[in-house]
């Protein structure tokens, strides 16, 4: 089961991506995730390498302000989707701290060779109005390491089934690479700690 | 603090470590087939949930762990089921055999959720039973992570067809989400209550940590497929509010007021506003309304903003303004049980005046318009009342609250509802007048706050007046119809000067009138608007620089005034003189004397057409203007110098000789045939004799009164750089004339002026090089 985080500003369109990806939908009507909702849970079963596996994506919140119990959540990311909007400067500028903020909160074992993917939504719009060039992008996450870079649209169905293709394939790898670190706990704890007794049996 | 958080990291460490173990042998048991031992190491794990000790943030990374570790239980339910292994609803029965409550409940959940998303399952059934199990965890913490899940685990697999049987409809996935939001919420509240009241800021940091677990249900609702606007009107929205508005918690109220703005679609919310608002206006006087308030119309701008992109302007501009209308409609009634008193009710008056004119559409829309514009301000002042509102325990909480608005609040709150008067705006001049008449209704109730409101609607007027006369071609009877506005301007006029006792803003305001009036020809209602101007010059305006700027305006406006007859003029020419020379301060009078000059001395501008004088009518018909009365000039300035030399202070006599001998230049160059050459000779040579005095005056600045219009003193050296720059533009104008012949030639009379020995004197060059 590879896990995905997807992170990014609200309203570039994160929740309409996975929404496209795994139920083929889109919707106009925006509703924002940033309400109140702890996290999405969403499930896909995909091909790689001729294994079928079980991506889970994690939607969250684009708001800091409404992660209030935190992001235990970012823990045990197998692959982290950093979303921006390329009509929007802003959300691309913030893509920074959304990947540092990832690295902190998941501290992965290896974070410089954490993978991450790259996602421009929203290119189905003008040309003019579009803020962030390719290029543009693609320096920034040639700078971070070669993160792979997609330009997608959830509403036109734009990269999206490419762009979670390599996502998925970044998640097996990096599912496999940590399984070989897996730290085993201290199995002299087992006794001692699986008979304690809790309070009441209410 | 250090003490118990060291401990509580602890706890969780520990408890972490507890669940990684069972998870690894629960692994090991699935893989096996061995469910029954899987089961309980589940169950040992979920035996750490049941902790007290924690933080909300730790318990979630503890839930997080958990919640990981029973996907895998899922997933190994869901294939035994339909491998034929096991039968869920053995399961579902088997799993409640647990000991404690907590792991039972997960571990329910957990086996029911998965047996919702097989085929032909009892869904209905399920849920209701889950539902009803759930209520066994009363802890809040703990409850609302149960219940957290039950809402996560269910949440792909709520019915959402219209079967009436045991599958389950929408209709039951509806029900069960709010359910499990009305109990959620209440466990959140009750959390409030619990434990000391000393570590009430603890409570409810915590209870702002916890706020998304209730929040997540509402997203629940908003996404659940098929739910359509009238379900949201009519299950939806008026549970969720009544929960809201119920459970009396300012957190909670704030809180989810919000998330129900941002979760729903936009089309809900414009069918919604009047629910909405109304439930709003009936959340705890401490709850920060301005907020909830502000983010609905940014929601609903936000909307407004895409749409205009998208769509149709006609359509656009049809829906944004009856969006705009029932907003603004419901934010009145909301605010009349909020603030019954002051500029709002006003405010809100005004759209009520015009909701119920249904002639004069495009004025109801437009002034709806302007409402949600200025709404935002609006909040702000409301938020003030509120607050003022929520301080005061006692019972005569509206009256005093307002009392304590501070006066510059006031100021800044009738400021907003002022600026909003030049909004009002329609093509029609007759709808026009309408509008402003309408809001004066509204205003005049207002009592002092007129002070504020009227300087705006009297302007409004003058704009109106204006604009009519502008386009005098085309409106019949246009006279009648800007003389019917300046009238009702001139009655806001007398409020403003008697009622409330703005006198200053009135005084230049009856001065605007007249020259408006002047503009339109009407010499009766013109003298009028001098007559008052004067009258509230004699009997309000009593400071002595108040006095003299009040009557330099007047000299000023009259200066310029054309519709008089001779007797008019004069009458008030003499007047305003009169008036000049009897200023209290010497200094003072000097100024407004050789002010006054002008009036005599009335200058057609540069491209202006004179009419010639009709010499067919009775001389007292003729029109004053321009009059020019060279002798009058000569004595107003001759008698400001006589004033100038009694002052006490040698520095503000030279002073005003300085600024006697610019009028001087100014009318002897524009050929006042009384004033010739040899008077400004005279003066010249009298500041030039006296220049000496003042820059040896010795004495503190601030003990002087200025004489001039500007507050401040001019110090010795700022009225000799006056005096000098004065003689090199004499100088100047010589050199001009003396040089070859140009077309523009100056006045000859510069000719005779002497400034030879003052400039000598003040050390210039007498071919101009200082």
């Amino acid at each position: 089961m590879g896990r995905v985080i997807i992170l990014g500003d609200s309203g570039v369109g994160k929740t309409s991506l996975m929404n496209q990806y795994v139920n083929k939908r889109f919707s106009n009507q925006y509703k924002a995730t940033i309400g109140a909702d702890l996290h999405v849970l969403l499930t896909k079963e995909v091909m790689v390498n001729d294994r079928l596996v079980t991506m889970q994506l994690w939607d969250t919140a684009g708001q800091e302000r409404f992660q209030s119990l935190g992001v235990a959540f970012y823990r045990g990311a197998d692959c982290c989707v950093l979303v921006y909007d390329v009509n929007s400067s802003k959300s691309f500028e913030t893509l920074d701290s959304w990947r540092d903020e990832f690295l902190i909160q998941a501290s992965p074992h290896d974070p410089d060779n954490f993978p991450f993917v790259v996602l421009g939504n929203k290119v189905d719009v003008e040309e003019n109005k579009r803020q962030v060039t390719q290029k543009r992008a693609m320096t920034w996450c040639q700078s971070k390491g070669n993160i792979p870079y997609f330009e997608t649209s959830a509403k036109e169905a734009i990269n999206v089934e490419q762009a979670f293709m390599e996502i998925a394939k970044n998640a097996l790898q990096q599912e496999a690479e940590v399984e070989l670190y897996a730290d085993y706990p201290d199995p002299i704890k087992i006794d001692s700690e699986s008979t304690q007794n809790y309070g009441c049996n209410c | 603090m250090a003490g118990p958080l060291v401990e509580e990291a602890k706890l969780l460490g520990e408890a972490l470590n507890t669940v990684k173990i069972n998870v690894l042998q629960m692994k090991r048991y699935l893989e096996s087939d061995q469910l029954m031992d899987a089961l309980k190491c589940a169950s040992t794990m979920l035996a750490e949930l049941r902790t007290s000790s924690l933080t909300p943030k730790q318990y979630y990374e503890l839930y997080m762990s958990v919640f990981d570790a029973l996907r895998h239980v899922s997933n190994y339910l869901y294939e035994a089921h339909t491998s034929g292994r096991h039968h869920l609803a053995d399961l579902y029965e088997l799993v409640q055999y647990a000991g404690n409550i907590v792991p039972r409940l997960y571990l329910m959940i957990t086996v029911g959720a998965v047996y919702m998303s097989i085929p032909d399952a009892p869904v209905k059934e399920i849920m209701k039973d889950m539902m009803e199990m759930s209520r066994g965890v009363q802890h809040p913490t703990r409850g609302l992570f149960l219940r957290h899940y039950l809402s996560g685990q269910t949440r792909d697999h709520l019915p959402v067809g219209d079967d009436q049987g045991e599958g389950g409809n929408l209709q039951d996935s509806i029900s069960f989400v709010l359910t499990n939001f009305i109990e959620m919420n209440k466990l959140w509240v009750r959390l409030q209550h619990q434990g000391h009241s000393r570590d009430r800021e603890k409570r409810e940091m915590e209870r702002r940590e916890l706020r998304i677990l209730v929040g997540t249900n509402l997203v629940r609702l908003s996404s659940l497929e098929g739910v359509d606007l009238d379900m949201y009107q009519r299950t939806i929205l008026p549970s969720i509010l009544e929960q809201v508005v119920n459970c009396k918690d300012t957190i909670a109220q704030e809180y989810l007021m919000e998330v129900v703005i941002q979760v729903f679609t936009d089309e809900f919310h414009l069918h919604t506003l009047g629910p909405f608002l109304s439930a709003t206006a009936q959340l705890q006087p401490k709850v920060n309304i301005k907020q909830i308030v502000i983010a609905l119309i940014d929601r609903l701008a936000a909307y407004a903003a895409r749409e205009a992109e998208s769509e149709d302007p006609e359509v656009t501009k049809a829906q944004e303004e009856a969006a705009a209308k029932r907003l603004a409609e419901k934010v009145k009634q909301q605010k009349a049980v909020r603030a019954q008193q002051g500029g709002w009710a006003h405010q809100n008056g005004s759209a009520e005046e015009f909701s119920s004119d249904p002639e004069d559409v495009d004025a109801i829309l437009e002034l709806c318009q302007v409402l949600i514009r200025e709404q935002r301000d609006a909040a702000t002042g409301l938020g003030s009342v509120t607050h003022g509102y929520a301080k005061d325990p006692t019972g005569r909480r509206q009256q005093q609250s307002s009392m304590h608005l501070e006066n510059e609040d006031l100021a800044e709150e009738q400021g907003w509802l002022a600026k909003m008067v030049h909004l009002f705006r329609s093509d029609s001049f007759d709808v026009q007048f309408d509008l402003i008449k309408a809001a004066r209704k509204h205003f005049e109730t207002g009592g002092d706050r007129m002070r504020f409101t009227f300087p705006a609607l009297i302007s409004s007027c003058f704009k109106l007046a204006r604009r009519v006369k502008r386009n005098e071609d085309k409106v019949e009877e246009w006279q009648s119809k800007v003389a019917a506005i300046l009238k009702f301007a001139r009655q806001m006029l007398f409020t403003l000067s008697t009622q409330v006792e703005a006198h200053t803003p009135a005084l230049r305001l009856f001065l605007l009138a007249a020259q408006i009036s002047d503009e339109c020809g009407f010499e009766d209602l013109t003298y009028d608007f001098y007559v008052q101007a004067f009258s509230v010059y004699e009997e309000s305006i009593s400071d002595s620089r108040a006095q003299l700027q009040a009557i330099t305006l007047i000299i000023g406006t009259l200066q310029g005034a054309k519709v008089f007859g001779m007797d008019n003029y004069d009458t008030l020419i003499q007047k305003a003189a009169v008036h000049a020379s009897r200023l209290l301060k010497k200094p003072h009078q000097a100024t407004a004397v050789h002010l006054a000059s002008h009036m005599w001395w009335q200058q057609a501008g540069p491209d202006e057409v004179v009419p010639e004088p009709d010499t067919t009518k009775e001389a007292s018909e003729a029109k004053a203007y321009p009059h020019k009365d060279s002798k009058r000039v000569l004595e107003c300035l001759q008698k400001s110098l006589r004033i100038a030399s009694s002052a006490i202070e040698e520095i503000v006599t030279v002073q005003l000789y300085v600024d006697a001998l610019d009028q001087y230049l100014y009318y002897m160059d524009r050929d006042a045939p009384a004033v010739t050459p040899k008077f400004v000779n005279s003066l010249v040579e009298l500041i030039t004799s006296s220049i000496d005095g003042i820059a040896s005056t010795d004495f503190h600045p601030a003990s002087r009164a200025p004489p001039g219009l500007i507050e401040g003193v001019q110090t010795p050296d700022m009225i000799s750089r006056h005096f000098r720059n004065t003689l090199y533009y004499i100088q100047a104008k010589k050199a001009a004339l003396a040089g070859p012949g140009k077309a523009e030639r100056p006045n000859p009379k510069w000719e005779e002026i002497d400034v030879v020995g003052a400039c000598l004197k003040m050390n210039i060059g007498v071919n101009g090089a200082a």
